[in-house]
């Protein structure tokens, strides 16, 4: 069954569709998910979480807009990071405490942080192909440095030193919106 | 982390308020590692000959295969064995990159001296063991290949689709008795097509299999970057290639002191040849043992003696002594003598790297049987004699050629080459004229690679060729020459 009957199946709510599906997209959403969420019992209910929302708004999916990985990979990563907020465990890995937005900011400081958002993605997309993939890794799907240089076959002082260059790039370009 | 790191996190948590954009795809572990493992395996097959593309596509096929097996190395057995396969693959192209830089090959046929006859000619047995190891190296990486794949789908939970990679691994394996049976040329180029369209297609098929699998891949950690590994491994192999064969442009010399016994005279041996036409100057450069070749000899012809001299740079000026003399055996043999002269100005842009003989003694069977075939190159360095042994070698049925460098810095530039040669005739009491051949060969180019030697196939197809050899001079001399009986003998050309 390809992607497409398997998505038809999921909408069209066959019963075998779902154990189909997380057949398939198991091994990817494992792989979003890990990263962001380092506990392995976290990870396997946050798999469960995924592939539930996955057949509840499975009716929101439209090919055209992006491939089913993309749109799948963008839920397994929000969910895990969402669990991870949840969690409050964060400070004790050491990873961002305020990278994730906070929740019940008011429509200014909603504003800024919208127009910040913007701005970053703007010079996000101004990075060359290589660069972008770097910052996606990084700082999108959580990636740590190791892992980063084992998929690209790179070094780790490379990988460190492409994601100075990158940071630096971008704190150029973004001058005052992100100087905290 | 910095205060910068935390709003990068931040700002990159969510995608901007815009809903036309998608959202980014996911990385894919396996992609980079496979496309080099398929690339490799492709660029492996593929036999260009031009543009040193038979050489620089399977190298780099090499580096991507070992580079894409490494990063794959850690996930299961399987990986590890066809990684260790693609590292020995790699060493023994390796190898045979620098072994092709040298003469190396070459004095290897000749030690090993066994030849493999493939349906295109004869090869050195050692070029087809290497062959045959590198192909099956490859063969066992594919299976290797194909094994950890269906690895990673029983990881991922998945049913095994790498029937791709079985594939790959099969048409590899086919492809081995393929160079054992020296499938050069355009032979069978028919199923060879075939073979390698379909292992392109498997090696394609190979690549999309893992698509939602792959991410159960975890890709090995490298303390050296791919690019900085290939670099290396390229490097050395380009440096190989530009500069040992500048280092074998000349080969050895063998040079030697030789210290004659005096001289018992042959006073009368001489005075006879010189009777017979044999010129004083050229009698007078022939020791004792050289002269006694023409014990018996009734006739004497001479051919390009003090002729034009007009051969082309780099070649020598050749003269040849037919000197048919009586045997009690056979009735009558024929002695050539040939004289070669190099003109070695050091003065001159002409360089002399190596040099390369062809003599053909008889086109027309003349000849029973050759019971001589000899050469000398003689010299003086410092105002002291020297001589080298010019090594023929049996190419054939009479057909000998030697591979040389002429001496660097003899006095006066001048080198000179000696051949001998006798026959029995076929018919000892028919007159018969035959046709012999020297053909020269004179390296231009200090740089040749693959290394070669003018009995290469230089010789061969030098003179009136229809692609001349690119690197050398080649110039041949045709002889008519006469057997005859005493009596009947006369003077031919």
């Amino acid at each position: 069954m390809d992607h497409t009957e398997l998505i038809q199946a999921m909408k069209d709510r066959r019963s075998d569709a779902l154990p189909r599906f997380q057949t398939a997209f198991a091994p990817l959403v494992k792989y979003i998910v890990a990263p962001i969420l380092p506990d392995g019992r976290d990870r396997e209910e946050c798999l469960s979480d995924v592939f539930l929302r996955a057949w509840e708004s499975i009716g929101d999916y439209d090919p055209a807009k992006g491939t089913v990985t993309a749109w799948l990979g963008a839920i397994a990563r929000n969910t895990a990071l969402n669990r991870r907020r949840a969690n409050g465990r964060r400070r004790e890995e050491g990873l961002p405490d305020d990278a994730l937005p906070a929740p019940g900011d008011g429509p200014e400081e909603a504003a800024l942080k919208a127009e910040a958002v913007r701005a970053l993605w703007a010079a996000v997309d101004r990075l060359d192909r290589r660069e972008r993939d770097l910052f996606l890794r990084k700082y999108y799907y959580y990636q740590s440095t190791a892992q980063i240089a084992a998929e690209l076959g790179l070094s780790l002082r490379a990988v460190e030193g492409k994601l100075y260059r990158v940071r630096k790039r971008l704190q150029n370009e973004l001058g005052g919106v992100y100087r905290g | 982390m910095d205060e910068f790191d935390k709003l990068l996190y931040q700002g990159a948590a969510q995608l901007p308020p815009d809903a036309a954009r998608p959202s980014p795809e996911p990385p894919r572990p396996w992609k980079k590692p496979m496309d080099r493992v398929c690339l490799g395996l492709a660029l492996i097959t593929v036999t260009l000959d031009f543009l040193y593309l038979d050489v620089i596509l399977p190298a780099v096929g090499t580096v991507l295969l070992w580079l894409g097996l490494r990063a794959l190395r850690r996930e299961n057995g399987a990986f590890r064995f066809a990684y260790i396969c693609a590292t020995l693959y790699a060493a023994l192209r390796f190898a045979g990159i620098v072994a092709l830089a040298t003469p190396l090959d070459h004095w290897l046929a000749e030690a090993v001296g066994t030849e493999w006859q493939t349906l295109t000619g004869a090869v050195p047995l050692h070029a087809v063991v290497r062959a045959g190891v590198l192909q099956l190296l490859l063969a066992l990486a594919a299976a290797g290949l194909w094994r950890g794949l269906k690895g990673v789908f029983r990881k991922a939970g998945q049913p095994p689709k790498a029937g791709s990679a079985g594939a790959a691994a099969i048409m590899v394996f086919l492809l081995f008795p393929l160079a054992c049976v020296g499938l050069t040329g355009w032979l069978l180029v028919g199923p060879l097509l075939l073979i390698w369209a379909l292992l392109l297609r498997s090696l394609f098929k190979l690549s999309r299999s893992l698509d939602e699998a792959g991410y159960a891949l975890s890709p090995a950690p490298a303390r050296v970057s791919d690019g900085g590994a290939a670099a290396l491994w390229l490097c050395t192999a380009l440096a190989a290639v530009i500069i040992l064969p500048l280092c074998f442009a000349r080969l050895p010399v063998r040079a030697e002191t030789p210290v004659y016994g005096p001289s018992d005279g042959q006073s009368s041996l001489r005075a006879r040849l010189t009777e017979l036409g044999f010129p004083e100057d050229l009698l007078a450069e022939l020791s004792d043992g050289d002269v006694a070749r023409f014990e018996g000899a009734y006739g004497v012809t001479m051919k390009g003696y003090r002729g034009s001299g007009n051969y082309p740079d780099g070649i020598p000026d050749i003269t040849l002594a037919e000197v048919p003399v009586a045997d009690e055996t056979y009735g009558f043999r024929m002695v050539y003598l040939a004289r070669l002269e190099w003109d070695c100005m050091d003065d001159s842009h002409l360089h002399f790297y190596t040099e390369g003989l062809r003599v053909q003694p008889d086109y027309h069977g003349a000849f029973a049987s050759l019971d001589c075939m000899e050469g000398r190159l003689e010299w003086e360095e410092d105002g002291v004699f020297h001589t080298a042994p010019l090594d023929l070698r049996v190419n054939g049925w009479l057909d000998y050629t030697a591979d040389f460098s002429l001496p660097a810095h003899p006095d006066g530039g001048r080198v000179t080459g000696w051949l001998f040669w006798s026959g029995v005739p076929s018919r000892p009491t028919v007159p018969y004229i035959f046709n012999a051949s020297i053909t020269c060969a004179h390296r231009i180019t200090p740089w040749v690679y693959p290394y070669e030697l003018a009995s290469d196939g230089v010789l061969q197809n030098g003179p009136g060729a229809l692609f001349p050899p690119r690197n050398w001079r080649t110039f041949q001399d045709v002889i008519t020459c006469h057997a005859a009986p005493e009596g009947e003998y006369t003077a031919i050309g």
